[in-house]
């Protein structure tokens, strides 16, 4: 290839590179204009950051007749005369806690005959709300890639805690965590109602929506997350009977919901255009990058048809229920972006900076090249880290781990080649034989080291919640150094070798002069 | 350096003790202690200060530090609400006596409205005391899943080398991928590591990283397979460099994060080195030792061949005989 030829294809790379670079990583500046976006973000800012670098939400689940110290406090503090001692008495200290319990007989949390003792009733419903509450998080952890902690908090109350994850175009991290709060403090039963009526089918003793509804997923059709939702041959008669009462009101729904009185959280109103010809449900919740939303009900759907309806006694008249979450009951755990992870970024770019260095001082103008493999595969794993959604890419300590050894690679595989073309030039072969066959000896070899890594980080999909983000993570290192070692490498290669002036020196060689000259 | 090597291929016994020896050592002790877990994955026990907006937020800094003095804590959580209260919530071992830290905690506060002036002046405060059960941290099937996808990446490296090099390098390549990673497991039970869900992300890439540096001595190898190896030839045939080097980045890098990214990373920076460390012993002691020893069981193979001379030779002394 001609000398001039070579510098312009060279400038192009150059110029991709330095786009990527920009995308990635120029610091952000609020852009002109009052309309469209505002300002400029570059991609290392808009990582969806893990609990592993801080960051999260937490709030507390107390059952109905269970306040906190505070609560109680500033109550007591806002009360006087009668009130105050009616309030004094309804509530009891539960030992040396941060909890007070209610002391009425309706709520069923203190036994009548002594208000020193909880009744079993109100503990055993406790133990199988624990149960539920902790099935519904752990199912949920699997499909965000995230830390999720639930733990018990003075034996009557429970603290959930999220980590951070990520924003979409409509929906911000605080949002799909508020909804899963929320959603996953309901312990009553599922119920298909038809205005304020529970369907027929449900009426009969024994029979509940897990007779109804065979199976409930999530699918991906035309850009939208959807409920799928499959029923038993008893529930496709309830799907026909609705039918039957919307051809004759427009306006009416079938609605799945938890509860059935003035407390009651609808799910999903179904109207006569998400059934299909099969008697399914296809409910669209929301776009498909959102997703997210959908998983948390369908998981929700899928505990409370198993565990929902929690009694306090046998005869099932005394319900167990969580007092509802509002947004004002979240809590966020410091800033998503802090300085932490910025400081962690700067100190990986100077990490990045040394190999470089390095390799430039050891190769020569070959090091050149291992710069131009280096700072793609920086930026294009940047790029992919933001960009790829899903709820899958957040960013934690493994992340690093894993771009640090995709980097040591690549470098480490650009010197095996060298190393190859310079064994070649020694044996006295020009330096185009030995380049040729300096790569003929080592593209195996490459390409083993990333076959065997790519199968590696295959079978750690396997793994659940963050190691299979790890895993995504290792595949996206690990196909992007193979493509910067095994083709950009011998492109640029190609091109530098061809612009330069003296290709002994370029590989850092002394060329032997020839006695008979 | 490939002195220091020529040694050590050819103990592969000794090797195979020490791993065995750690990894028994491992299992005894995670029998009897389990995971050190860190206070994020266990009990414990909290101090939580609600303030009212508008003290937390013009004061934050300066209660946080000022308590983080006055109490022991292990690590502290910023709690932003949005309504009129926010919290600092305090989280200590679950042995800690918290409730002789709320009395230190309420003077201090009372001291504070009594005497700080400003927006102290008309602050809301409350300090509460709680114990705290873990119940559930990890996700659905997390431990046995992870297990499996370290056994499937072992099975997955062996079937792919013993295809493109031979069995005995599979086998070298799928034991040490295997062993790298209960070593290092093992490595941080015996060093009482703290540990979060992120320790299985060292433990695993121990098992991938193993696999590439390994493969790295393998290619060299392979080249000078059809030669007669001894263990020097096999010691001087190493990735030496390439491996130290990629251990060092590596290294280099968990210490960034581990010294930059806060106490839980410091932890993780540990662990990912123990891994880095395993995969260098794995790759550059273990498999090159089990590579002499594998070779030497080999069978040397019989040719048919005569040379011409021998055969005439054979010839001559029938016909002598007859």
């Amino acid at each position: 290839m001609g000398k001039k030829k070579s510098v312009v294809l060279l400038t192009l790379i150059t110029i991709v590179i330095v786009v990527m670079g920009f995308f990635a990583a120029f610091p952000a500046f609020t852009l002109p204009g009052k309309n469209g976006i505002e300002k400029w973000n570059p991609a290392v800012l808009q990582y969806d950051i893990g609990s592993d670098f801080g960051g999260g939400y937490y709030t507390y689940y107390y059952p109905q007749g269970v306040i906190t110290e505070t609560e109680y406090n500033n109550n007591v503090a806002a009360l006087e005369g009668d009130e105050l001692q009616e309030y004094k008495d309804s509530y009891k200290k539960y030992g040396e806690t941060s909890l007070y319990l209610s002391t009425d007989p309706d709520d069923g949390i203190y036994t009548v005959e002594n208000k020193e003792t909880v009744t079993e009733g109100f503990k055993a419903a406790f133990n199988k709300a624990l149960a539920l509450v902790t099935e519904r998080f752990e199912a949920r952890a699997v499909k965000t890639g995230s830390d999720y902690r639930v733990s018990v908090v003075d034996d009557y109350a429970i603290r959930v805690q999220l980590s951070s994850g990520e924003d979409t175009k409509k929906l911000a991290s605080k949002d799909y965590v508020s909804q899963a709060f929320s959603l996953y403090s309901l312990t009553d039963k599922l119920y298909f109602m038809q205005g304020e009526e529970v369907v027929e089918q449900l009426v009969d003793e024994g029979t509940s929506v897990k007779d109804l509804i065979k199976n409930v997923s999530v699918k991906i059709k035309y850009e939208t997350a959807m409920l799928q939702i499959t029923f038993t041959e008893k529930g496709k008669s309830m799907l026909r009977a609705y039918k039957v009462k919307a051809a004759e009101d427009t306006s009416a729904t079938l609605d799945l919901t938890i509860g059935t009185g003035e407390d009651k959280a609808t799910l999903l109103s179904i109207n006569t255009q998400v059934i299909n010809t099969k008697d399914e449900v296809q409910y669209g919740v929301r776009y498909e990058e959102e997703r997210l939303y959908a998983d948390t009900i369908c998981v929700l759907i899928n505990s409370a048809m198993e565990n929902g309806g929690i009694y306090m006694n046998d005869n099932e008249t005394t319900p167990f229920a969580f007092s509802a979450i509002t947004g004002n009951d979240i809590r966020i755990v410091q800033p998503v972006y802090g300085d932490v992870f910025v400081w962690v970024l700067v100190g990986a770019l100077v990490v990045i900076v040394l190999t470089a260095v390095l390799a430039i001082v050891k190769m020569g103008g070959f090091g050149i090249v291992n710069l131009y493999t280096t700072l793609t595969y920086l930026f294009i794993t940047a790029l992919c880290f933001a960009f790829i959604h899903g709820g899958v890419f957040v960013v934690s300590f493994g992340t690093f781990l894993v771009f640090f050894a995709g980097l040591a690679l690549t470098n480490v595989l650009n010197a095996y080649a060298y190393n190859a073309i310079v064994k070649e030039i020694s044996l006295g072969k020009t330096v185009a034989s030995s380049v040729k066959g300096g790569y003929k000896k080592t593209v195996l070899g490459t390409v083993d080291v990333y076959a065997v890594l790519l199968l590696g980080a295959l079978a750690l999909l396997i793994g659940a919640a963050g190691l299979n983000t790890f895993a995504l993570q290792a595949i996206v290192c690990i196909v992007t150094g193979a493509l910067c070692n095994l083709v950009e490498g011998r492109v640029v290669n190609a091109l530098l070798l061809s612009a330069s002036k003296d290709k002994y020196k370029y590989f850092r060689l002394v060329r032997e002069d020839d006695d008979d000259e | 350096m490939s002195k220091i090597f020529s040694n050590t291929v050819k103990k592969t016994t000794l090797w195979a003790v020490v791993s065995a020896i750690l990894l028994a050592a491992a299992i005894v002790v995670c029998a009897l202690f389990g995971f050190n877990k860190s206070l994020v994955m266990k009990d414990s026990k909290t101090l939580t200060v609600s303030l009212n907006a508008y003290v937390y937020n013009t004061q934050l800094e300066e209660v946080k530090g000022d308590l983080e003095k006055k109490l022991d804590a292990d690590y502290i959580m910023e709690g932003a609400m949005t309504g009129d209260v926010s919290e600092i919530v305090f989280v200590f071992d679950k042995d800690a006596d918290v409730a002789a830290y709320k009395a230190t905690v309420e003077s201090y506060l009372a001291d504070k409205v009594a005497n700080a002036g400003g927006g102290w002046t008309t602050a809301k405060y409350s300090v509460s005391v709680s114990t705290e059960k873990a119940a559930a941290v990890l996700a659905k099937g997390y431990v046995v899943r992870a297990a499996i996808a370290g056994a499937v990446l072992a099975v997955l490296a062996f079937v792919y080398v013993s295809l493109r090099y031979q069995l005995k390098s599979g086998i070298i390549v799928g034991v040490s991928a295997i062993l790298s990673m209960l070593l290092t497991a093992g490595l941080v039970v015996l060093t009482r590591i703290y540990v979060t869900t992120s320790a299985a992300y060292a433990i695993t890439f121990a098992g991938l990283l193993t696999t590439a540096l390994t493969l790295l001595s393998l290619n060299n190898l392979r080249a000078k397979e059809q030669t007669e190896l001894n263990a020097e030839l096999v010691a001087q045939s190493l990735a030496v460099k390439e491996v130290l080097y990629t251990a060092l980045v590596l290294v280099v890098g968990a210490l960034v994060v581990g010294i930059l990214g806060g106490t839980a990373a410091i932890w993780f920076a540990v662990a990912a080195i123990l891994a880095v460390l395993v995969s260098v012993f794995y790759a550059l002691i273990f498999a090159p030792a089990m590579y002499v020893s594998l070779k030497a069981w080999e069978k040397p193979v019989k040719s048919n061949y005569v040379g011409a001379k021998k055969a005439k030779k054979e010839e001559t002394e029938a016909t002598t005989e007859e």
